[in-house]
């Protein structure tokens, strides 16, 4: 009897144990979870989520240039094997930009993977208890900054298919708002980031942003943003405002055009490399100028050296040119996210749209004296000045995303050459087929 | 039992089986995770292309079959015939979120999905004399797949290209292995990986307990692959139809193949029917031998793979670039399959 007893209570001992046992759940070993993050996060867990966030901002960046640079017949990308950045790219025997492609689906899905960063950091730095109210408002001005800046990449491909601004619940994703909507969602993104960064301190290490890395450098940085965005909605005396609280310099002086935030690589574990770069004369894999780059430009313009003549042209599909790509130089060269000879420029616009024209021409000046070239000294008219920004904007941002954008904002699209009988000029590009 | 003449059978048996197991979820697919990102020294934390669900759980599987075999003339002639039916319940699928979720791909107990199909199996020694025996084996099945319960939209799985060249799409009433893609004025079915019938037999021949001739020819009958390796020739202007002439005064074949490409697929999802000599060997046994440790040399030689007879225009019909699953049957510039040809020689002590 004693000894029966005891059996069944070892036994009922083992099932209490057993059961209890099985409803134990460990959450993920191997890697950090979103669940574990949103949960009291430590401020170097934050930092991490920073610094893969400024990270993130490097994946598919090729893509994107290349999209924008190809359609903007700024360069050609030939590939052995890859024949849609001459066939799609540039509408050529009927083809047409299709939705299920590389060109729209990797840069489309880097953004928004670094947008879903930036919305996990927001929701980390609000949960976190061991950080202060101001590190939060360092962390969620950043977090809000980057994603605009990400949204604005998209919705400069897809323009008028417009973009989902509100993704924080992947089970129910905002719906798509228009071109001007998304840009207005991305100004206020900014605006509300700029008052954050004003209540808030920066604790966490960034890499590209160099004397922009605190809370005054970042909020000159959200602002030359906020320009860039203004110009785009034409808001003309908003983008002076903003630039005034940026980071512009009216200055030609040394390295003062290069002044800004970058993309920086690097080979360390974990790292990446430059993946616009391509070392000069390559036959197989190759980023060639535009034979229009150097027929247009003016006789002294240092810009020239943003290419380099070929030993043997390269050609594909009834292409060719004589001129690598040679912006980026290394396979750890920078690549620029918003620097001050872009700032010039939407000085200069600003003003002349604002028909402060004098204003607009000693800004094209400092940036004509920058690159070897004479003071403007063509009519001093609202049209004329126009064409010459934009000029001056075509090569001061050669290979870095910007012409095709700007000839869509003035409707001079139908403005580019056209290199095969029948090639098209795209507007925008298809939503991806998964989103619909 | 009085109605068959006894005797006539040697060995009749009816079977029926039923079954359940469970196939747990691909690891890790719970949680989201964040992966390693780093930039100039700064450890990053970035949200992985895979989304968790909380939720997930096993799929569960039950098979029911039945069958009978029999064997008749003293064993000289056997027959299996079986039905299976195989539902699977809260099947795992690999899903496509919409990437603006900043996610790529999460895994979800979808839904159901059935597999029905026949086995038929003969056995045979047609011909049992002292010079020659011959003994033959056939098989023959088919198998229908059918989503019967998808709690998404449809999902395309397993593509080069997507619509643009065919893909396969899981969708609900429909087969699992239905071909989709782009079919001139939209998107429709263009095919199924899923064959009508496969047949395959198996041979030997022996003369005079010496020579041995034996083979195996395989014939698949209809199902579509998603040949991606044909159209990458003509983006490389490279493939033999290139410059024929077209539909079009003055454009060669290979333009127009290019600019299908966008509108129609048709062109990239290709029957597989083929009949494939998987084996052939002839061999010859020496039992009479002189020295006396040896008991018996055998030499011969065998060819595999070596002949396919097939109108399908990639390297190999039976191609699989990405693995079985729901995504075989994709053709993107594989590695031929080899073609082998070994002579034998082998001593028995």
């Amino acid at each position: 009897m004693k000894n029966n007893f005891k059996i069944y209570s070892i036994l009922f001992l083992a099932i209490t144990l057993l059961a209890s046992a099985c409803k134990k759940d460990y959450g993920d070993l191997n890697n950090a979870t979103i669940e574990a993050l949103s949960n009291n996060a430590s401020e170097a867990e934050l930092n991490n989520l920073v610094s893969g966030t400024e990270s993130g901002m490097r994946n598919a960046l090729n893509f994107y240039i290349d999209d924008v640079s190809i359609i903007g017949r700024e360069s050609y990308r030939f590939s052995n094997s890859e024949p849609r950045y001459t066939i799609d790219l540039l509408g050529a025997n009927g083809s047409v930009l299709g939705g299920s492609n590389f060109y729209i689906t990797l840069p489309w899905a880097a953004r928004y993977a670094v947008v879903k960063n930036c919305n996990i950091l927001i929701q980390a730095a609000n949960n976190s208890s061991v950080i202060s109210a101001s590190q939060k408002n360092g962390y969620i001005a950043f977090a809000q900054t980057i994603k605009a800046y990400q949204l604005l990449m998209n919705l400069n491909l897809t323009y008028s298919n417009g973009i989902r601004v509100n993704v924080t619940d992947p089970k129910h994703l905002g719906s798509f708002v228009s071109y001007d909507a998304g840009l207005a969602a991305i100004t206020a993104l900014l605006d509300s980031a700029k008052t954050n960064f004003s209540n808030g301190s920066v604790s966490f290490p960034l890499a590209g942003f160099g004397n922009f890395s605190d809370a005054a450098g970042l909020t000159q940085f959200n602002r030359a943003l906020a320009a860039r965005v203004a110009v785009y909605q034409k808001n003309w005396q908003t983008a002076l405002n903003d630039l005034s609280a940026s980071f512009l310099t009216l200055s030609n002086a040394n390295n003062a055009f290069a002044e800004g935030v970058y993309h920086v690589f690097g080979t360390g574990s974990g790292d990446q490399l430059n993946s616009i770069f391509i070392p000069q004369n390559q036959t197989g894999e190759v980023r060639v100028a535009h034979p229009t780059y150097i027929s247009d430009i003016e006789a002294g313009d240092n810009r020239i050296s943003k290419v380099s003549l070929r030993a043997t042209p390269a050609s594909q599909s009834n292409l060719s040119s004589n001129y690598d790509v040679w912006l980026y130089t290394s396979s750890t060269a920078p690549v620029g996210i918003i620097r001050n000879e872009e700032l010039i420029l939407i000085y200069a616009e600003a003003n002349i749209q604002l028909n402060n024209l004098s204003e607009g021409v000693k800004a094209i000046n400092i940036i004509r004296n920058g690159h070897g070239l004479a003071n403007y000294s063509g009519a001093v008219t609202q049209p004329a000045l126009i064409t010459e920004m934009l000029k001056q904007r075509r090569y001061s941002l050669a290979f870095e995303g910007h012409r095709w954008v700007d000839l869509r904002r003035y409707n001079l699209l139908n403005t580019l050459p056209i290199d095969r009988a029948g090639d098209q000029v795209w507007t925008l590009f298809p939503l991806p087929v998964t989103e619909l | 039992m009085g109605i068959i003449k006894e005797g006539f059978f040697d060995n009749v048996k009816l079977r029926a089986a039923y079954g359940q197991a469970n196939n747990v979820p691909a690891y890790g697919s719970k949680f989201t995770a964040l992966g390693v990102s780093n930039i100039q020294g700064n450890p990053g934390l970035l949200v992985n292309t895979q989304e968790g669900s909380a939720d997930i759980k096993p799929e569960r599987q039950a098979e029911f079959e039945t069958g009978i075999d029999f064997s008749l003339l003293k064993g000289r002639l056997g027959f299996e015939l079986t039905y299976y039916n195989k539902n699977i319940y809260d099947f795992l699928l690999l899903t496509t979120p919409p990437p603006s979720s900043g996610f790529a791909q999460q895994w979800i107990n979808a839904g159901n999905l059935s597999n029905h199909g026949v086995e038929l199996g003969l056995n045979a020694k047609p011909v049992v004399t002292k010079a020659v025996t011959w003994s033959t084996s056939v098989n023959f099945w088919f198998n229908r797949s059918l989503v019967t319960k998808l709690d998404v939209a449809p999902v395309q799985l397993g593509s080069v290209g997507g619509f643009l060249l065919g893909t396969f799409q899981i969708e609900q009433g429909k087969s699992a292995t239905q071909i989709v893609g782009l079919n001139g004025h939209g998107v429709g079915v263009l095919g199924d990986a899923e064959p009508k019938f496969q047949m395959s037999t198996y041979n030997e021949v022996t003369l005079f307990n010496k020579l041995s001739l034996r083979f195996l020819i395989h014939w698949k009958e209809g199902g579509q692959n998603i040949d991606v390796t044909s159209l990458q020739n003509v983006f490389g202007g490279t493939s033999a139809t290139y410059d024929n002439p077209s539909s079009i005064p003055h454009v060669p074949y290979g333009v127009t193949q290019l600019m299908q490409v966008g509108t129609d697929a048709h062109q990239t999802v290709e029957t597989s029917t083929y009949l494939r000599f998987r084996e052939i060997g002839l061999y010859y046994t020496f039992n009479k031998i002189p020295a006396s440790f040896i008991k018996t040399i055998n030499v011969g030689v065998s060819l595999n793979n070596y002949f396919t007879i097939t109108k399908y225009k990639g390297y190999d019909p039976e191609v699989s670039n990405f693995g079985t699953g729901f995504s075989s049957g994709l053709d993107l510039d594989p590695y031929p399959s080899s073609k082998q040809a070994a002579l034998h020689v082998s001593l028995n002590f």
